[in-house]
């Protein structure tokens, strides 16, 4: 009888743990998680012309996209944004860069992996990380 | 056919940078704060894109949903997948027009404004009007303003075991700095 008093209260112990731990949990990254890969003139382009379809495809999904930096500033908060080039002046892969890792300058190359958050004026990558 | 497509853009964005009326942001800060007695519940979203239209006063801002950051995985994902449902609907949209009689945008200051239009969020448009106040700063300017939206009204379903813990007047903060680009 005891024993089972015993296993209960470790069984309890257990539970609140995971529920803490659960309940506690940053958001989650994009470390170690596998990517879609593709260019930043491909993925814009596919939200420019459908929506839906780039949000069916990469909506909340790990994307590495690569393309040539054509702005890098910093958002309101001091975090680095970097455009990426679309296939027209007026497009974009807009990607908010976790840390403060890394140089940017416009017309470099790069490859760069984050969340893909849906498409505004540009499609939207945060948390990213240079690859 | 595209070609021709492609240069009318080019020649409009020209044209729109040579007048100079519209300011615009695609990296504009908007934020939520959801507060009871049960806990506190605040989210960040620095991806919103936003334009400004100095002389009509036409005003719009497109907030993607997935941007929100919360401090806490659950919180985030109970947002998007239970309440927002932001596969389904991506993005919010308001779509305004600000009273600009008082602003002068070439002098720094702050200028008390009105602006009401339309917020489209979770499928459903509702009217939202209300005072802010656009900072002019080098000819920047930044658009704040609070008003408070309750979730029902666009038709988001808070179970009633989560209802203690998420106000029926969550208090949104618009905070977004627009730029001549």
């Amino acid at each position: 009888m005891k024993k089972i008093g015993l296993l209960l209260l470790v069984l309890v112990v257990i539970a609140g743990g995971v529920f803490v731990y659960l309940w506690n949990k940053p958001p989650e990254t994009v470390d170690g998680k596998k990517a879609i890969e593709i260019s930043s003139t491909n993925l814009s382009r596919v939200f420019q012309d459908n929506e839906k379809t780039g949000n069916d495809l990469y909506l909340n999904k790990v994307i590495a996209v690569n393309g040539t930096i054509s702005e890098v500033s910093k958002n309101q908060d001091g975090k680095t944004v970097l455009l990426l080039s679309g296939d027209d002046p007026l497009s974009g892969v807009q990607c908010t860069m976790r840390d403060d890792k890394g140089s940017f300058e416009s017309g470099k190359t790069v490859t760069v992996k984050g969340f893909c958050n849906g498409y505004t004026i540009v499609v939207l990558l945060s948390d990213c990380v240079e690859e | 056919m595209k070609k021709i497509l492609l240069l009318a853009a080019i020649a409009g964005l020209a044209a729109y940078q040579g007048n100079a009326q519209k300011l615009m942001t695609r990296t504009g800060k908007v934020s939520f704060f959801s507060a009871t007695p049960v806990e506190n519940i605040e989210a960040f979203n620095n991806e919103v894109a936003g334009v400004l239209d100095t002389k009509s006063g036409d005003l719009m801002f497109i907030v993607p949903i997935k941007s929100f950051k919360f401090e806490k995985a659950l919180m985030q994902e109970h947002f998007n997948e239970n309440y927002m449902e932001s596969d389904k609907f991506p993005k919010a949209e308001y779509k305004g027009k600000a009273d600009l009689a008082g602003v002068n945008f070439t002098k720094d200051g702050s200028y008390k404004v009105k602006a009401s239009g339309k917020l489209t969020m979770h499928g459903v448009t509702k009217d939202v009007s209300g005072p802010g106040t656009i900072v002019v700063k080098a000819g920047s300017a930044t658009v704040n303003a609070k008003f408070t939206v309750n979730p029902t009204d666009y038709g988001i379903k808070i179970p009633a075991v989560a209802s203690s813990k998420i106000s029926d007047k969550i208090e949104v903060t618009i905070d977004t700095n627009l730029k001549n680009k």
